[in-house]
């Protein structure tokens, strides 16, 4: 039992030490008949040797030593001594327990919301629902009320029939299966209760122009980059195509499910303006007492094209979108007795996508537009 | 070697035991160390100082030179020395009589 805690107390603080003077046998062997614990001894000469013992050796080693020989401590080691010197360091420990706090502190912070078992409502909504509960990422776990959550999700999703919301760690789990939507609005019809008219949104074009890039964010793009488009095709639909992933029978299936769209559609839009301007600059008399006879020049081309410029930049000020842009402008003059009438052809880069809300569940918005 | 031979050499605490590879010697049943140098130990083994005469009537009297190169004791314990290093000759002797 003795050799155990002797060699527990060497590695939880053994020191190296140099030994010198004049026969250092003599000391070794006084040192092994005490039974100390003496370790990796070399001798360098005969005056000198280096070896590793435990600290409490050490204090017997020097008592043998006495005077007769001169123990320098090298370096230390051992568990118990690094521990002991990490907390004779105030700043170091400090810092260290700062840290730690930090990293279990962030353990209470959500990091990722997760969304299992939708299939019909978006992630997004779900997402948002409970972003407005107070779940989201970077908010303090323990202060999140999880009944009222469940609560609020079950209120504004009826079509929920089950969830289930935790979490694992730093992740917050919402697991929902739905029910299908249009059975339980036969039930309420049955029961009398007030049905909810449910709705999606198409963006639509909003002019007529050559599409130059489509970004679908949420929807589907039902048209592709070059295409013409008219005013008020869609653009980007809210009614999406379902792939039914369960053996339900056909007829019982859920073939298509329903978004909010959003997104950008670009295109090229041509506008035809027409201008008028006067054809003549009048001259003012030199001498105010003069009889007015009033001189007048015809403008030239320049000074036609200026006017038309200043009348279309007014006319883009109040007609265009923002962020729209002119690409291309030809102009054409036609002088006809004191008016020059000026014909535009603009090519106007602009974002055409507007939202347009569609009922779910009437046949004619639900047909998708090919 | 029969049972009783190899019982009786390993309880026997006076003789010299060695176990000894090229690079590492385990020496048994020190006594007492006689001389260290950069390239030799000299050891002597058996029961130490009183209770040596008083078991066997005389001092320890067998001894045990290990000599090499890059010697480095590991470890003293316990009446045992592991020595490390180039081992190139071992040699027991024995000094005149000591009675």
């Amino acid at each position: 039992m003795a050799a155990k805690y002797s060699e527990l107390s060497f590695f939880s603080h053994r020191i190296h030490i140099r030994i010198e003077g004049i026969r250092l046998d003599r000391l070794l062997d006084s040192a092994l008949n005490q039974g100390l614990n003496v370790r990796s001894l070399r001798i360098i000469s005969d005056t000198e040797a280096v070896c590793w013992v435990s600290a409490g050796d050490l204090k017997v080693l020097r008592r043998l030593a006495k005077s007769a020989y001169r123990i320098t401590v090298l370096s230390e080691k051992g568990a118990g001594f690094e521990v002991r010197s990490f907390f004779r360091r105030p700043v170091l420990a400090a810092g260290c327990l700062l840290a730690l706090v930090i990293v279990i502190l962030q353990s209470f912070v959500v990091e990722t919301v997760v969304i299992n078992g939708y299939r019909g409502i978006p992630e997004s909504e779900l997402l948002q629902c409970l972003e407005e509960q107070g779940i989201r990422r970077g908010v303090w776990r323990p202060g999140i009320d999880w009944a009222a959550a469940e609560k609020t999700i079950y209120q504004r999703f009826p079509e929920i029939s089950w969830l289930h919301l935790a979490y694992d760690g730093r992740m917050v789990v919402l697991s929902i299966s739905e029910t299908e939507h249009e059975i339980y609005e036969k039930d309420k019809q049955d029961f009398g209760l007030p049905q909810k008219q449910k709705t999606y949104t198409n963006l639509v074009a909003e002019a007529a122009g050559y599409v130059e890039t489509v970004q679908p964010w949420y929807g589907e793009a039902m048209v592709s980059e070059g295409d013409y488009v008219e005013k008020g095709q869609v653009l980007i639909s809210g009614c999406i195509p379902l792939e039914p992933t369960t053996f339900a029978p056909e007829g019982e299936q859920k073939t298509e499910y329903f978004v909010q769209a959003k997104g950008e559609v670009w295109a090229k839009v041509p506008y035809r303006l027409s201008f008028n301007q006067e054809r003549y600059l009048w001259g003012e008399p030199a001498d105010p007492e003069e009889p007015v006879t009033l001189s007048r020049a015809e403008k030239t081309q320049a000074q036609a094209e200026r006017k038309t410029e200043q009348q279309i930049r007014l006319w883009a000020k109040e007609n265009l979108p923002e962020r729209a842009e002119i690409i291309n402008k030809s102009l054409k003059f036609f002088p006809d007795g004191n008016i020059i009438e000026v014909s535009v052809l603009l090519e106007v880069r602009q974002q055409i996508a507007s939202p347009q809300e569609e009922f779910i569940g009437t046949e004619d918005n639900n047909t998708r537009n090919n | 070697m029969g049972f009783f031979d190899e019982m009786m050499q390993t309880m026997d605490l006076r003789c010299p035991r060695i176990i000894l590879t090229d690079e590492m010697a385990v020496l048994e049943n020190v006594a007492n160390i006689i001389m260290l140098s950069e390239t030799s130990v000299t050891v002597s083994h058996g029961l130490i100082g009183a209770a040596a005469r008083r078991l066997t009537g005389k001092a320890p009297s067998v001894y045990t030179t290990i000599t090499g190169t890059n010697l480095v004791i590991r470890e003293i314990c316990e009446g045992r020395l592991l020595i490390g290093g180039k081992i190139q000759r071992a040699e027991f002797f024995q000094p005149p009589d000591t009675h």
